[in-house]
């Protein structure tokens, strides 16, 4: 079994007329320290894999194993001890603590399980995400920017075995967003990190060792990089949704 | 429906969990003002009709008008409907003590038929008059007077006219000194029944009402006219213009009730009583609408600044939350005035035994329903539901709109101002931290939570602490009251017709038990009283005695026998010692000024003399501390000595003379309901033969008003903290519920950095306990200063030393129980849903 597995996973939001499957039985295996990048149309459901792999949606059907475990299996408090431990989620939105400055909100997952805080990791942290002289400020006195990166900050804090990356360079300019990927690599490499980032930017997908393309909630496509180029799964997509 | 009337009404739809929570607020609030109204508009109504059924239906009396005049206002277009009866003359009352100084008189009513239908006579024994030579007499010539007449006698009445230089004096005109009664007839009446005082006679009226009949002729030609009005409030006026040659007075009892009065302390009483409750009701209620409003109040402006960005101005954002607000208040308002309606008429039927008990009239105590009272509460409540409306929408017009959208004044917050101390952390931990965090920063919104549980609070425990002082103060009074509740006592009756009365009345109505006493006062002489006694008696009474021998008089008590040896066993006497025919008595030397007890422990010897002062018995006391019964002597000296002596001795003491002759005779008893007891037993005396004289006391009477008032306190009192807490628990469960529901995407990010279950309770927990520390701070400080100063106000009234301050813990146990119930509960209910949700439901959810 790979380190990181996913059968038959479905997702089904409302009811009847209004239903509509975000995931439609995706299944994928990847390894540990594996980078990929997860590509696909707006709507075609890559959020919501990533949710489901964070254990923070539900799965209407399927599972997800980590490690070998069921990640869904145990109870709810479990559940929050995976979210906290195993996995850095960084959402396509903001999703700060307003209560917290920047420095607790990077800190949250260690301060919530009673570790004492690597200041040399948080120091590395905040210089490498320019965020070094904002340490004490709230999250609505930063810009969007700013806001993402104590984001990643926080994901990437705990050193957790996987990095889910929803679209982390969506709202930044091409240098910020660089630097961003760097951090993300430079973490996945150093500490053997599963990482898997979903992103619309190809040169970014480009530098990812796997690509998975996701349309109408199914994988279809998935390469080794180097080996498809743009164009082609392109073309690939567009005769799917043909037959579809 | 405009657009933005429908998005109100959408707005209101989804939110449902908040719109149904700010409708019971309105709900709560209208309720609360309409309760507290329609209790006062059905207890004043009460007191109208049982005033009317005790006097009659009258705003204005003319106590003296001629046919002429009586037909005059007969025909008057003011005039709803008259009463009048003749007035046949005066009679002085033979045998009135002191205690009728200023009700010398007999007055002579010839009450025809129609009379006595508009006017109420309570028949308390015999039967009605049937002619002019038979009368009725009212009870309180017994009872005020002290004068006994019974059904049966005659009376032969020299009847005349009062006058003061030349004046001619009426039942309006007060006793006055130096007016004449100038006698023009006599008259012979037979008794035939004893009625309750008329409630038409005025409380100043020099003379007892004695109710006949009109005679065919020789008719005096002069009426009291008793003038019903279509408009009372003009009662005054009415009589100011109309009262021709006659003396005029109004109905000040009735007036008084229907708001209608010159009396100054029923006027502060009334207006400050009902303005402080309106008062409390009004802040309490706005408080809770504006509250329900407020909480979402960033929500809504957020809402308004989508609105504008698309365009809408500020007239239609104002205009769609009026619109909202009259929707809420439509929908809640109705239900409020009917709730607060049904809740009193819940209430009344528990209440209105009480209120039986204060005026025995035998009026029932009904719900009465203002319509202007209900129309205000409605207008009071639809107004504040508007103003609440429309404060954000103004706001949100003011603000610019990417502000509004961008709620950046939400959290405008300092780091500095959320940074907590380390203490937190090291106690609470991160929960604890972040519950801080949220604490400070909702503040504001927090406010009212805090406010209006501070505010129940402190009602409620002052309201307690008032109650009990006050129930305290009266015991520490009552304690120093007479024993029992209804006195009876007689002068020279024979033993035996005193034994055969008591026989029958102790088994009256209400009588728990009860007891007799025989009292004579007998002369002794002694040279045994010791220093201690002797010089402080002598300077008291101003006696120039000197050298050991003093002639005392002796008050004493002849008592029951298990009465008087349950006392001596409770004094650790010897039995044996106060048995047989050389027994001993008790004896307690009191100042009767300072309740000062002198020479307790000793014991003398002393004779008792006849008047001529021949010794006609020996005997010892031994000096006590107190009696064990109150004697039944109306006037005693400065100082006085009580021998107690059981009944069985008393046939050692036969023969010996009593001081002033007179030998006295009392019964006390006690009764769960003195006023009716009291009744029972006036009717009860009627029936008898007696010799003698004899006055029955209602001992109880000024305990009983009070107990009976402060059971009207009481349940004021509960209802309006009732009301209260109600109000407080909707505000509390709004404000939280509606922050958690505000909070829900926040809650949902912690959860899905890896807060577990039981850490998210123990933060929202810990949030909690900060709610409720603070409340609790302020709640007990404050209720702890305002006890004490009730209980200062209390003392200093009623000038009591020695009477220790006691913080209401009970009181505030409860207080503190419910504080956290409420608090706890409400967070339990709000974070249940929050808890189990999907966290990226929560997350995505931007529409709270
Ligand atoms: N809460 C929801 N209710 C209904 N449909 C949803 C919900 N969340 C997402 N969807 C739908 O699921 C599909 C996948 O969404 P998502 O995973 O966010 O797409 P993306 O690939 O752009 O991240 C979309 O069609 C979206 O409309
Ligand atoms: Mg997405």
């Amino acid at each position: 079994m790979e380190f990181l597995e996913v059968r038959n996973l479905c997702k089904i939001y409302g009811k009847g007329a209004n239903q509509v499957t975000a995931l439609d039985h995706v299944s994928l295996k990847v390894p540990k320290g594996e980078f990929t990048a997860i590509i696909g149309s707006s709507g075609s459901g890559k959020s919501t894999l990533l949710h489901a792999i964070a254990g923070v949606d539900i799965p209407t059907r399927g599972k997800v194993y980590l490690d070998g475990q069921d990640i869904y299996a145990g109870n709810r408090e479990q559940l929050a001890v995976f979210r906290r431990r195993q996995v850095g989620l960084i959402y396509q939105f903001n999703n700060l603590i307003p209560t917290l400055n920047v420095v607790e909100n990077i800190t949250l997952p260690v301060l919530m399980d009673r570790r004492k805080v690597n200041q040399e990791r948080l120091e590395d942290l905040l210089e490498h995400l320019g965020l070094k002289d904002r340490r004490r400020h709230l999250p609505n006195q930063l810009s969007g920017g700013q806001q993402q990166r104590v984001a990643i900050g926080r994901a990437l804090m705990n050193a957790p075995a996987v990095m889910l990356a929803d679209e982390p360079t969506g709202s930044l300019d091409s240098k910020n967003g660089y630097e961003i990927l760097q951090l993300l690599k430079e973490s996945n490499q150093k500490y053997k990190q599963t990482l898997l980032l979903v992103t619309h930017d190809e040169n970014i997908a480009l530098q990812a060792e796997r690509i998975l393309t996701i349309a109408d909630g199914r994988v279809v496509r998935d390469s080794r990089a180097g080996r498809t180029a743009s164009a082609n799964m392109q073309n690939t997509q567009g005769r799917r949704e043909a037959g579809v | 429906m405009n657009v933005f009337h429908k998005t109100a009404l959408l707005g209101l739809c989804r939110n449902r969990t908040r719109t149904l929570v700010t409708i019971t607020g309105v709900v709560l609030s209208a309720a609360m003002f309409t309760g507290i109204v329609t209790f006062g508009t059905s207890l004043l109504q009460y007191l109208i009709h049982a005033e009317i059924a005790k006097g009659g239906e009258w705003h204005v009396l003319f106590s003296d008008a001629d046919p002429a005049f009586l037909q005059e206002l007969q025909e008057e277009e003011e005039t709803a409907g008259t009463a009048a009866f003749e007035n046949i003359g005066y009679a002085l009352l033979e045998g009135a003590g002191e205690m009728s100084a200023e009700k010398p008189y007999l007055f002579l009513g010839g009450f025809s038929d129609e009379a006595l239908k508009e006017l109420p006579v309570h028949l308390t024994a015999g039967r009605m008059p049937e002619n002019e030579r038979e009368v009725l007499i009212p009870d309180h010539i017994a009872i005020k007077a002290g004068v006994r007449i019974s059904v049966g006698d005659t009376l032969e009445l020299a009847v005349g006219e009062r006058r003061i230089e030349g004046q001619l004096l009426t039942q309006c005109d007060s006793y006055q000194t130096g007016e004449t009664l100038e006698i023009k007839e006599t008259r012979i009446y037979t008794v035939t029944g004893i009625y309750e005082r008329p409630g038409f006679e005025l409380h100043e009226a020099p003379g007892y009402t004695l109710l006949t009949r009109p005679g065919e002729e020789e008719q005096s030609g002069r009426y009291s006219v008793y003038v019903k009005l279509y408009a009372p409030r003009q009662a005054k006026d009415y009589a100011g213009r109309r009262h021709g040659e006659s003396a005029w007075a109004v109905n000040e009892n009735l007036l008084r009730f229907m708001g209608i009065t010159d009396d100054p302390i029923f006027q502060a009483f009334l207006y400050s009583i009902g303005g402080i409750l309106g008062v409390i009701i009004m802040t309490a209620s706005v408080f809770l609408i504006y509250n329900s409003f407020h909480i979402s109040l960033n929500e809504r402006i957020q809402q308004f600044g989508i609105l504008m960005s698309v365009g809408a101005t500020s007239a239609q954002l104002k205009e769609s939350v009026l619109f909202e607000g009259f929707c809420i208040g439509s929908a809640g308002i109705p239900f409020g005035l009917l709730a607060g309606v049904g809740c009193v008429k819940m209430l009344l039927p528990a209440v209105s035994d009480h209120f039986g008990n204060i005026l025995s009239s035998g009026v029932p105590l009904k719900l009465s329903v203002s319509f202007p009272a209900l129309l205000l509460a409605a207008a009071v409540s639809m107004v504040t539901i508007l103003i609440s409306a429309w404060i954000p929408a103004r706001k949100a017009a003011l603000t610019p709109v990417l502000e509004c959208i961008r709620q950046t004044g939400e959290i405008r917050a300092e780091e500095k101002s959320l940074r907590t101390s380390k203490a937190v952390w090291k106690l609470f931990g991160l929960e604890g931290v972040l519950a801080m965090k949220n604490f400070k920063r909702n503040k504001k919104r927090y406010r009212s939570v805090i406010l209006s549980l501070t505010f129940s609070m402190v009602l409620a425990i002052t309201g307690s602490a008032f109650q009990t002082t006050l129930k305290r103060v009266a015991g520490e009074i009552t304690a120093q009251a007479a024993d029992g509740d209804v006195l009876f006592v007689a002068e020279d009756m024979s033993e035996e017709t005193f034994v055969r009365l008591y026989k029958q009345m102790e088994g009256a109505e209400g009588i728990y038990k009860s007891t007799w006493q025989i009292n004579p006062i007998y002369t002794a002489m002694t040279d045994e009283l010791p220093e201690n006694i002797l010089e402080p008696y002598r300077e008291k009474m101003g006696d120039s005695s000197e050298g050991p021998v003093q002639q005392i008089p002796l008050y004493v008590q002849f008592i029951e026998d298990d009465l008087f040896f349950d006392f001596l066993r409770e004094k650790g006497l010897p039995r044996e010692e106060y048995t047989g025919p050389d027994a001993k008595v008790l004896m307690c030397a009191v100042d009767a000024e300072t309740h000062t007890v002198y020479g307790t422990g000793s014991f003398i010897n002393f004779t008792l003399m006849s008047s001529s002062g021949e010794e006609e018995k020996e005997i010892c006391a031994a000096l006590v501390d107190n009696y064990p019964l109150d004697t039944t002597f109306m006037d005693v000296p400065d100082w006085i000595f009580v021998m107690t002596v059981p009944m069985q001795q008393k046939p050692y003491f036969d023969g010996i003379p009593t001081l002033d002759g007179k030998l006295q005779q009392g019964m006390i008893f006690w009764s769960s309901t003195p006023s009716k007891t009291i009744t029972a037993l006036q009717s009860l005396l009627t029936e008898q033969e007696t010799e003698g004289s004899y006055m029955l006391y209602n001992l109880s009477k000024a305990f009983e008003l009070f107990r009976n008032l402060s059971f009207v306190i009481d349940v004021f009192m509960y209802m309006f903290v009732f009301m209260l807490s109600l109000i407080a628990v909707a505000n509390v469960f709004n404000t939280i519920s509606t922050n958690i529901q505000l909070r829900r995407r926040e809650l949902a990010m912690l959860r899905s950095v890896g807060m577990s279950e039981r850490g998210f309770c123990r933060m929202m927990n810990l949030e909690c306990v900060f709610y409720g520390m603070r409340t609790l701070l302020y709640g007990l400080l404050l209720s702890g200063i305002l006890s004490f100063l009730i209980y200062k106000v209390l003392v200093s009234i009623e000038k009591m030393d020695d009477f220790a301050y006691v913080f209401p813990w009970r009181a505030a146990a409860f207080s503190v129980l419910g504080v956290f119930g409420i608090v706890f509960l409400t967070m339990f209910y709000a974070t249940g849903k929050v808890r189990k949700e999907n966290i990226i439901d929560a997350l995505r959810d931007e529409n709270v």
